[in-house]
């Protein structure tokens, strides 16, 4: 086994790596300072911030 | 030797199999010395004493009859309260563990036993190998931390109470607190070491490897330790060398990469001047030292990392955390709820951003053979509720190539400071060339006052 196919798990292109990051980040940022309860608040996409569209929309999972 | 205390496992390993020592002497030895410290460091979870002298009877009765064999004949060593021991509580330094007892060894401590090694005890480790610290102290100074996670197996091989201590790795818990202690630390290749009955925190960045005070021992452990496991399919079969053949071989010429940014820029003046002394010593040893330019997906491997920890830790923990929330400490609490919160398509571009380091890590090391960096970004912080940073280890365990920590020397206020290597996935014989040569080079072993 090649040590490239040890790793070769997911793919992604380099010219992808700015927008994955943007997205992680964004997401970790989000999680790390949310005061919110995992079990009852569903998950803002990317990164937690509530807008008033989906205050109205929030339900338990 | 009148000290038997400070016997690598190496010399001890020598002595018994030549009968001028005898596992119980060595036994008895460390559970003086353990006595005497264990008060101001605080580094075992559990002692073992009975066990380990039984065993050691055991083992000297082959010995006088010549029947004692194996590479770590009547060594006792230390493991990280997270590596299951048969009917040897293992709580992984938690409430929710309190009292679990398991019926299997995991396949590290199956492979120690097997090699003639016996279990002093379970080391201290910070809350789920995570963030929350454990009592332990420092045993260079006990208003210091001794690091994380393994804190427990640091502070105990570096003041004394055993020869060898094992660790696990999902940032930089082997290589920061064996840093911070003045020891040796080896972070294996992923895929080289069982993590087969470990307690978990991420499946994709957790590393089992060795603490020791020489390289030569680091060596030698990981020998008996590596190898695939059917119970843990992440490992490879990728031939296991005999490591200590690369202790003591010259390691001029070899090719040492010194990264342009990153750890001179977080680094703090201590670190960097150690650092600093460091890539001197390696010219006068004949290395070929050469600036290299960290690839651009260094910085957001971090931000991977974490990503991938915490959701991975939150599949492992979802069920107890749902069920008993209040016996998680705060810190512990917030990876849980940050890894509940990641959805499946940030989780997979964390992925992908580790595969692109993985691929631009492997490219740069078709300029040298290995990298050096300092370990941490300086001697162990003041204080015991946290346990220090893991920036320079943590993007080593991201992508998976194996990594070592040396001493480096003492900070103005007395601390131990470490010079880190890394080398390519598979390629720890060139780890422990370069390391162990930068250890000859440094002068004896560091002791603590404590």
């Amino acid at each position: 086994m090649s040590e490239v196919d040890w790793l070769e798990k997911v793919v992604v292109s380099d010219e992808a790596l700015a927008d994955a990051w943007e997205l992680v980040k964004g997401h970790l940022q989000g999680v790390e300072q949310a005061d919110v309860d995992p079990w009852t608040e569903p998950v803002f996409y990317p990164n937690l911030i509530k807008t008033p569209e989906a205050e109205g929309n929030v339900r338990p999972h | 030797m009148s000290d038997l205390t400070e016997l690598t496992v190496t010399a001890a390993a020598d002595l018994i199999a030549r009968k001028e020592l005898s596992p119980v002497e060595l036994v008895r030895a460390l559970l003086d010395r353990i006595q005497q410290v264990e008060p101001k460091v605080l580094a075992w979870a559990r002692l073992l004493p009975e066990a380990a002298l039984e065993e050691a009877r055991r083992l000297e009765s082959l010995q006088v009859k010549g029947e004692l064999c194996g590479p770590l004949r009547g060594i006792p060593v230390g493991l990280n309260d997270t590596i299951f021991t048969a009917g040897v509580e293992t709580a992984a330094g938690s409430k929710v563990l309190a009292g679990f007892i398991p019926d299997y060894d995991a396949t590290v401590t199956a492979r120690l036993k097997a090699a003639g090694a016996i279990i002093l005890g379970k080391t201290v480790t910070t809350e789920f190998a995570m963030f929350e610290p454990g009592p332990t102290r420092n045993p260079w100074n006990p208003g210091h931390t001794p690091g994380g996670s393994s804190s427990g197996s640091a502070a105990a091989v570096a003041a004394r109470m055993c020869p060898a201590a094992f660790g696990s790795q999902t940032a930089g818990s082997i290589l920061r607190p064996a840093s911070f202690c003045g020891i040796v630390g080896l972070k294996p290749t992923y895929g080289r070491v069982s993590r087969h009955g470990v307690v978990p925190v991420s499946w994709t960045l957790d590393h089992v490897g060795p603490m020791t005070r020489t390289v030569a021992d680091a060596a030698l452990l990981l020998k008996v330790v590596a190898g695939p496991d059917p119970n843990d399919p992440t490992t490879l079969p990728v031939p296991v060398d005999d490591y200590t053949t690369a202790v003591g071989q010259d390691p001029a010429g070899l090719r040492v990469g010194v990264p342009d940014r990153f750890f001179t820029e977080l680094a703090d003046d201590e670190g960097r001047r150690a650092y600093e002394a460091a890539i001197t010593r390696l010219k006068e040893l004949g290395l070929q030292t050469r600036p290299v330019r960290l690839p651009d997906v260094f910085e957001p491997l971090r931000d991977a990392h974490r990503t991938i920890m915490y959701a991975e830790a939150a599949a492992f923990h979802k069920k107890w955390f749902r069920e008993r929330p209040d016996d998680y400490r705060p810190r512990t609490r917030r990876i849980i709820r940050a890894g509940l919160l990641t959805s499946a398509p940030v989780y997979l571009r964390a992925q992908q951003i580790r595969t692109l380091a993985v691929r631009a890590m492997l490219r740069l090391f078709e300029e040298v053979d290995v990298l050096v960096t300092p370990t941490t970004v300086g001697p162990a912080p003041r204080g015991l509720d946290w346990t220090g940073d893991p920036a320079f280890n943590q993007p080593f365990s991201a992508v998976g190539f194996p990594a070592i920590t040396v001493p480096a020397g003492l900070s103005s206020s007395g601390l131990p400071l470490g010079v880190q290597f890394v080398a390519r996935p598979f390629d720890e014989r060139t780890l422990f060339r370069v390391a162990a040569a930068f250890e000859a080079a440094s002068g004896p072993a560091l002791k603590p006052p404590v």
